[in-house]
């Protein structure tokens, strides 16, 4: 059974059959982590620099 | 050969890794709760947890350079995308609909062991490091600095749970996601 839409509106998929309350909040994780997925896609597309391949101990 | 030198592999593959782990497991969580399903919304936050606790190692483990500036930026995002993601959530309504359903004094209980098994490795290593004045290998003062960082929300996710809290109930899968995941990688 799905869990009642606090804001009167229909409960649907994309809010998660009512558990989730604040819209805007949920968007913004939504893009958010689609953002983090993209990141994660350029750090392996990057890979390791001459200055990143060297850590902080070996630098020192 | 994907790693040519030593050096390469040592500082690609605890990245590709992650990324190997974390990439699938996020796009399935973020797929299943646009679907509809409470375990992917649940699911979501924890795998954001695990993939911040990995740039917080990154970001003490290496110096400045284009891959530091990506994973600050992307532990910016994931800090807050984890706290948008937990604040949108109706903790009630979770609640109703998983107590009783799930074994909560189970869950709490290892997640509260571990936490405080993590956090007090974490604080003896870097006592014994300073009473003895051993050097620490930087990759370990990392992951010692962030498991130190990380492994209360464990014990608090914990806590919330057994005393069977509606937050306890939002964040503890997620709490329970990186110590899972904490023998894979």
């Amino acid at each position: 059974m799905s869990a009642l839409n606090r804001s009167g509106d229909p409960p649907d998929e994309s809010d998660c059959c009512g558990f989730v309350r604040s819209r805007p909040c949920y968007r913004f994780a939504y893009w958010g982590s689609l953002g983090i997925a993209a990141l994660m896609i350029l750090a392996c597309a990057i890979g390791p620099s001459n200055d990143d391949v060297s850590d902080k101990g070996n630098a020192a | 050969m994907m790693y040519p030198t030593k050096e390469m592999l040592r500082s690609s593959l605890p990245t590709d890794l992650v990324n190997l782990l974390g990439m699938p497991v996020l796009l399935i969580s973020i797929w299943s709760a646009r679907n509809g399903r409470l375990v992917g919304l649940l699911l979501w936050p924890g795998v954001l947890l695990y993939l911040l606790y990995h740039d917080i190692v990154f970001l003490f483990a290496r110096t400045f350079g284009v891959l530091f500036l990506l994973h600050l930026v992307s532990a910016a995002i994931n800090f807050y995308a984890m706290a948008s993601l937990v604040l949108s959530m109706d903790g009630i309504a979770v609640q109703q609909r998983l107590a009783g359903r799930v074994a909560e004094k189970v869950g709490s209980g290892v997640l509260v062991g571990l936490g405080v098994l993590f956090f007090a490795w974490a604080i003896t290593v870097m006592v014994t490091a300073l009473v003895t004045r051993t050097p620490i290998d930087v990759s370990e003062l990392a992951v010692r600095s962030t498991d130190a960082l990380l492994s209360p929300s464990w014990i608090i996710g914990g806590l919330l749970l057994w005393r069977r809290e509606a937050l306890g109930y939002v964040v503890g899968l997620a709490c329970c996601f990186r110590p899972a995941c904490c023998s894979s990688v």
